[in-house]
């Protein structure tokens, strides 16, 4: 402490040493950045109950018929018992197997399950008139999103909302168009009251009328329900219009992948921003060498809340080729193939795989598989209706690069489970030449519980 | 010798006890009297000393009564010892300490021949030895039951009261009393010693005699007694409290009966006023007398009441008759009055001392002063002293700085964001969650409160209230407030204004530049306000500065004062105290033993008494949430404003990424320190300056690998390390504010070279980094983090329903499926600062937060039922919303849509009526700790108080 009676270098030793100390402590000082203060993971539990709605939607003038139907996947590692039922009433599968059946288009079909039955239930509603139209049967949710919907003479979509809840359900619409985001307040588009167990419909023409191109913004004020976009277009004024069933999207990402076009044709690709900000595009085609930047197509970009169409039939060579767009905002996007046949086939956003994906096999079916960013491995396995696994074959994908499987025509439903990797995939059905498409999606088999922790 | 015109017996009655001092100037001024007195007699009460052989050598009859007799049964044996009375004789009391001048028996006669009502006649009693001080002119007694003179203290003789003039009572030193009046009403018995006169002269008048005071006799009276000179068996130690009980005793025993309740109640609250401001100037002693004394006359009731019966027996005249003669009844709220001022002139004696003992060190150490200095202490105006002073210039321009830099954060509504939470809004807010023994947010908690709340409360309340007031103040004047405490703290170690001003202002600016205010840390920013002051009050617990022990525990209290306030506010001070105060305890002994054996009470003291200041949060916190708490600051982790720190920001004092200086504004400052360790003969106080930062430092080294886990939210968070930081860097700026004071003469004595070179660089540097930062905060003000606005918008319809009923709470729920969820039960409009100390455990919470993840995954109808279960009536979602969630309330039965007026948010209600919620458990032995912790902060703040001066 004090230098006064002793030597001075004493106290320079001591200088030196409170110095080093000093320095030692402040580079020794480990400096770690801070840690995530979020709430902690979510985890997976078994789903308990599951909600299907298959639309209500007659079908165009052209008639044709409907068939609906309702699987329970056979999966290992599900709990057992349960029940499902169907609404109108109607024989509901055991494990493993499935039961479709025709029914009118206008009545459409909800599947409750509860207990072990809840996981792996799929349902499906197929239209197959002049053209084939395929949907997966959904959940309902707050938030739907569509790109690829018209609302002109040779394109016109009709949205169907179905609330499932015992309380109603209002929803806003929101359209965006080639020119921006279109008005809906004044054509009814602001809160659409959908009562408990209804379904409604509503035509895009009326909404927003004299737009080609429309991207579809469906979101609850309150409730929820599921939604579904039946979109009918003709590839010019005098040919027949082919149906399909759009794939709706949660949310709009910064990646979008679509798959399950069929080869050849007129392709399209559709991308809708509702952002604020201008959204610059790539495109990346994947193929079975993996995936290769699209090349020829200048810059692409899509204005702030509106539509834009690319050309991508040079681009893919007529191959059965899947898409990738990468945007630097969230867009939502789909690609229409316009088939020789007349048919149209709108290839929409697939997500990763994270549980096993079940398809029923309409007509001939081919599944399109998609390697994630790094090399991935499915197991696909064809069941028959009745139970009894057909066949099981273990797919390896490389890297973004897409695999054709096709299924067993015999076969009533097929799953695919991935092993590896975050693969993706449609399965494409072809009925007499006619064409559609459903992107693969998880079945219900884990429910996500989000992570939860008490603020601070 | 005059004629007598008539003839009168006149009988001296001396009672003596161990008077020896003064006792042969008294029988000498008994023997010189011009009018002889026809007999004598002495009581002596046991005396020890000579007393009884003086009085016999000059063989004068002395009774020898028992030690311990009380004076009135001292009189009723001389009385005896006189034998029968005659017709008109009269008594001459005296005692042992009062030498009554040579007239003085003759001019009171010649007062008692004027009217034959008068029984009783006093004489002028002067103070003895100093002779001319003018002790009584007869004395009365006041509401209070304080004896009355009608004097100043200390007032000179000079004839000004000369007048003879009717009064209550005279004192019985030089009393002249009609025998048979004294035999006829005689002294209490129960009045040992003191009061007596007083009531034996309200007795006196009551009986319709009159009692006059003579000025022309002079008496000079050493009251030894009363001052504590002599102590007899009657008094013991303790004469304040037989004083203070004679007084109490007399007025209740003489006043009228019909005041008598209103006097009980009177005496008795002012007795426990008198108590409380004794202790209140650290006299607990005569606190405890005055205790006593209260215990002793009230729980005796029939004493008094036997008392007023006896006096009814004699009184012949109504109350109304003695009132005049009684003390007006305004008299004991002025001597209140003097009483606070005795206090503040004590105070300010105080600093004068300490102004005093500056100007000698000034004097001796460093010889003439600057000019602006001299000026400074000159004794002119306030105004004068404010205009001329450059300091006081200085600091006005920092504290307009402080407004400027604040700029964009004006308005309604409270600050808050970062580590800062809005304040309450009111103070009682704080009072009633610092002594609540339990809180209600979703799931019940017994944490103990914060220990800052005690002090945001006092001064909250101080503030009419306003709690926003308070934390508004900490961070707008935070510069200018920690400057002028290292201003005041500097100035103790260098003698140059400058250099302390420059000091001051550096440290102030560590605040700021350590990023503590901008990112709302408002313990680091206390920490920094309190530091200067808890360095000073330690600077006087050493010898150097402390001159007498009592000055240097009083400040020992003083720091451990602050540093309690400190570590209330950032608990790291006090971890950080503890740590200097071990590696003190390790080097001291052997550097500067010394000084060790001076000191080491006080500094562990320091410690121990803050840490006992802090309880019972200190002590339950454990209980509750872990150790962890005494790392953590006031107000919210918000570790992710904390960032990646870097070793630059370390030595630099930078805290935290976001908000903070560029580290090169602070660079100089380090090198300069460093540089500082050249100059030998200031080495040995720059070396305590770095021992203090290297301790620091490595506090911080040890913790900034630390990840604690915030019991509230069971999230493991960094921990926030401002205090060590600015430890350091208010170290560095000492050393060098030591290292330069007087650089210059002594480098005028080098030739030209290095030495001059390098150090007018590093000064012209480090004052110029100190200029930056100003400019740097000014420029970019306080930042954005922590903003004013409306405290979270919880619908007010909810807040309402849930203060009117604590079952129904407010779920507030934030984030989505992907981010996860966080949430928060409030029954009041969003969490204030203090809040979050006395939140429950993420354990306690694990029912709720399941339940808000079954909410947020797949509800059904018992989710909601639970829900009412925990009070919970409401849930809020601010927007925007996780659909899913919003879809999940919207179709769970039990669960209807409720109103939000704010855009993309959400509300449901509860259908049903809540259960009410499980009860909070009765825990009133919590506040009566707090109670008691608040009166251990009162007695420590006594102790650190200046001592009164006795001057009786």
């Amino acid at each position: 402490m004090s230098g006064r009676s002793e030597p001075r270098s004493r106290s320079w030793v001591a200088a030196l040493v409170l110095l080093g100390s000093a320095i030692a402590a402040v580079l020794v000082a480990p400096h770690p950045s801070a840690a995530p203060s979020g709430p902690p993971p979510g985890r997976g539990e078994p789903v308990r109950n599951t909600l299907l709605a298959c639309p209500a939607l007659k079908a165009d003038a052209q008639g044709g018929r409907t068939t609906y139907g309702v699987g329970s996947a056979d999966l290992s590692d599900v709990s057992s018992g349960g029940e499902i039922r169907l609404d109108p009433d109607g024989e509901a599968p055991g494990r493993g197997r499935t039961v479709a059946g025709r029914a009118p288009a206008e009545q459409g079909l909800t599947v409750t399950a509860a207990g072990g039955l809840a996981q792996g239930l799929f349902a499906w509603r197929v239209d197959d008139g002049k053209a084939l139209a395929t949907l997966r049967c959904d959940a309902p949710r707050g938030s739907w999103w569509f790109a690829g919907a018209g609302a002109s003479l040779d394109h016109e979509s009709t949205l169907v909302l179905t609330n499932l809840d015992a309380g109603p359900a209002v929803v806003d619409v929101d359209v965006f168009g080639p020119q921006g985001p279109v008005d809906v307040s004044a054509s009814g588009g602001r809160g659409i009251t959908v009562g408990p167990g209804e379904h409604v419909a509503l035509s895009m023409v009326e909404l927003a009328p004299q737009s080609d191109e429309l991207a579809v913004h469906v979101v609850a004020s309150q409730g929820r329900v599921v939604a579904a976009m039946r979109d009918r277009y003709a590839g010019s004024a005098t040919s027949t219009p082919g149906d399909e069933w759009l794939s709706g999207a949660a949310a709009p990402a910064r990646i979008v992948r679509l798959v399950g076009a069929p080869a050849g044709g007129h392709r399209t690709l559709v991308v809708a921003n509702p952002g604020d900000s201008v959204a610059p595009l790539t495109v990346e085609v994947t193929g079975p060498n993996g995936r290769s930047l699209a090349t020829g197509l200048g810059d692409l970009s899509v204005g702030p809340g509106s539509v834009t169409t690319v050309d991508l039939s040079k681009v893919l060579r007529g191959e059965a080729y899947g898409v990738i767009v990468r945007s630097e905002r969230p867009v939502v996007a789909g690609l229409r193939v316009l088939t020789g046949a007349g048919d149209d086939v709108v290839a929409g956003p697939a997500l990763p795989l994270t549980a096993p994906a079940a398809v029923p096999v309409v007509g001939a079916s081919t599944l399109q598989l998609v390697g994630g960013a790094a090399p991935s491995r499915v197991r696909v396995q064809m069941f028959g209706g009745s139970g009894g696994q057909l066949a099981e074959q273990s797919v390896e994908l490389d890297a973004n690069a897409l695999v054709q499987v096709p299924v067993q025509p015999e076969a009533a439903y097929a799953v695919v489970t991935p092993t590896q990797g975050m693969p993706y995939g449609a399965v494409l059905s072809v009925v007499r030449k006619r064409a559609s498409a459903q992107p693969l999606a998880d079945l219900p088999v884990l429910a996500r519980v989000p992570g939860v922790r008490p603020a601070g | 010798m005059t004629t007598q015109p008539v003839q009168r017996r006149i009988s001296a009655l001396l009672v003596s006890h161990d008077g020896a001092r003064w006792l042969p100037q008294v029988l000498d001024g008994l023997a010189a009297q011009t009018r002889k007195v026809n007999d004598f007699v002495a009581v002596d009460t046991g005396s020890t000393d000579d007393s009884v052989a003086i009085l016999r050598t000059r063989n004068l009859s002395v009774v020898d009564a028992e030690p311990g007799t009380a004076y009135a049964d001292a009189v009723a044996a001389g009385l005896h010892h006189l034998g029968a009375g005659s017709e008109g004789e009269w008594i001459w009391l005296l005692h042992d300490d009062a030498n009554p001048a040579p007239d003085a028996l003759e001019q009171l006669l010649a007062a008692v021949d004027a009217d034959p009502a008068i029984a009783v006649a006093g004489p002028k009693l002067r103070e003895w030895p100093s002779l001319r001080r003018l002790l009584e002119l007869g004395v009365t007694i006041s509401g209070t039951g304080r004896r009355e003179t009608g004097l100043e203290r200390g007032e000179y003789d000079q004839g000004q009261h000369d007048r003879k003039r009717d009064v209550l009572a005279v004192n019985t030193a030089g009393m002249l009393v009609r025998r048979e009046v004294l035999e006829q009403l005689g002294f209490d018995r129960r009045l040992p010693i003191f009061g007596n006169d007083v009531d034996f002269g309200w007795r006196a008048a009551r009986a319709g005699y009159r009692v006059v005071v003579v000025p022309d006799a002079v008496v000079f009276h050493a009251e030894a007694a009363h001052r504590g000179i002599r102590r007899t068996r009657l008094t013991g130690n303790r004469f304040h409290r037989v004083e203070r009980e004679a007084a109490l005793y007399t007025l209740l025993v003489n006043g009228s009966g019909r005041g008598l309740p209103w006097r009980l109640l009177r005496l008795f609250l002012g007795s426990l006023l008198r108590i409380l401001g004794f202790l209140l100037v650290r006299s607990p002693g005569e606190a405890w007398d005055e205790f006593v004394a209260l215990a002793a006359t009230y729980l005796r009731p029939v004493r008094i009441i036997s008392g007023r019966r006896a006096r009814k027996r004699t009184a012949t005249v109504p109350h109304s008759a003695v009132k005049q003669l009684l003390a007006p009844a305004w008299l004991p709220y002025r001597h209140g009055l003097d009483f606070v001022s005795d206090v503040a002139n004590a105070v300010v004696h105080q600093a004068a001392d300490l102004t005093e003992a500056r100007q000698q060190r000034r004097t001796i150490e460093t010889g003439p002063v600057d000019e602006e200095t001299e000026s400074l202490e000159d004794d002119t105006g306030l105004v004068a002293r404010f205009v001329t002073s450059p300091v006081a210039w200085a600091f006005t321009l920092l504290g307009v700085l402080a407004l400027v830099a604040f700029r964009g954060h004006y308005g309604s509504g409270y600050l808050a964001g970062g580590a800062l939470l809005p304040a309450p809004d009111s103070a009682g807010h704080w009072w009633s969650t610092l002594f609540a023994g339990s809180h209600h947010f979703g799931a019940v908690s017994t944490a103990p409160a914060a220990p800052a709340l005690l002090p945001l409360a006092v001064a909250g309340s101080v503030l009419l209230g306003r709690a926003w007031l308070v934390v508004d103040v900490l961070l707008i004047f935070a510069v200018p407030l920690a400057a002028w405490g290292g201003f005041r703290f500097l100035r103790r170690l260098t003698r140059s204004w400058r250099v302390a001003l420059w000091g001051g202002v550096a440290y102030g600016l560590t605040s700021v530049l350590s990023g503590a205010a901008q990112q709302g840390r408002l313990g680091t920013v206390v920490a920094v306000i309190v530091l200067p002051l808890l360095a000073h009050s330690l600077l006087f617990a050493l010898p150097a500065f402390g001159v007498t022990p009592d000055r240097r525990w009083r400040a020992a209290f003083r720091a451990a004062l602050w540093l309690a306030l400190g570590a209330a506010f950032a608990p790291l001070l006090l971890v950080l105290a503890a740590v200097l105060l071990v590696v003190l305890s390790a080097v001291l002994p052997v550097t500067r033993p010394d000084l060790a054996a001076a000191c080491w009470r006080q500094l562990v003291t320091v410690v121990v008494i803050a840490a006992i200041l802090l309880l019972p949060w200190a002590a339950f916190m454990w209980w509750h949430h872990g150790g962890a708490d005494w790392l953590f600051e006031l107000g919210r982790p918000a570790s992710d404003l904390i960032g990646r720190l870097s070793a630059l920001d370390l030595a630099t004092g930078r805290a935290g990424q976001v908000g903070s200086a560029p580290v090169w504004l602070s660079l100089p400052l380090v090198a300069a320190a460093t540089a500082a360790l050249v100059r030998s003969d200031t080495r040995s106080r720059v070396l305590v300056c770095w021992a203090t930062a290297v301790v620091a430092w490595v506090l911080t080294a040890a913790l900034s690998a630390v990840r604690l886990v915030d019991a509230t939210t069971g999230v493991p968070e960094r921990v926030w390390l401002g205090v060590p930081l600015v430890v350091a860097q208010g170290a560095a700026v000492v050393a060098v504010a030591i290292a330069v004071t007087g650089l210059r003469e002594r480098l005028a004595r080098h030739s030209f070279g290095w030495r001059q070179v390098t150090s007018a660089l590093l000064t012209v540097v480090a004052v110029a980094a100190t200029v930056s930062g100003l400019a740097w905060w000014a420029a970019t003000g306080t930042g954005d983090v922590v903003d004013r606005g409306p405290v979270t918008a919880v619908p007010r319809y909810m807040t309402e329903a849930a203060a009117s009923d604590s079952s129904q709470g407010v779920l507030v729920v934030r984030g989505t499926q992907r981010t996860g969820f966080t949430y928060q039960v409030l029954r009041e409009r969003g969490l204030r600062l203090g809040d979050e100390s006395v939140l429950p455990t993420a354990e306690q919470q694990q029912p709720l937060t399941d339940l808000v993840a079954a909410l947020a995954a797949s509800p059904d109808g018992t989710d909601v039922a639970q829900l009412g279960g925990l009070g919970v009536r409401f849930v809020y979602a601010p927007g925007p919303v996780d659909p899913q969630l919003a879809g999940n309330l919207d179709v769970v039965s039990g669960l209807d849509r409720a109103s939000v007026i704010a855009p993309g948010a959400r509300a449901w209600q509860l259908a049903a009526d809540p259960d009410s919620p499980p009860p909070t458990p009765s825990r009133w032995w919590y506040s009566a700790l707090v109670g008691l912790q608040c009166f251990v902060v009162v007695i420590v703040l006594v102790l650190a108080a200046p001592s009164r001066r006795r001057n009786r």
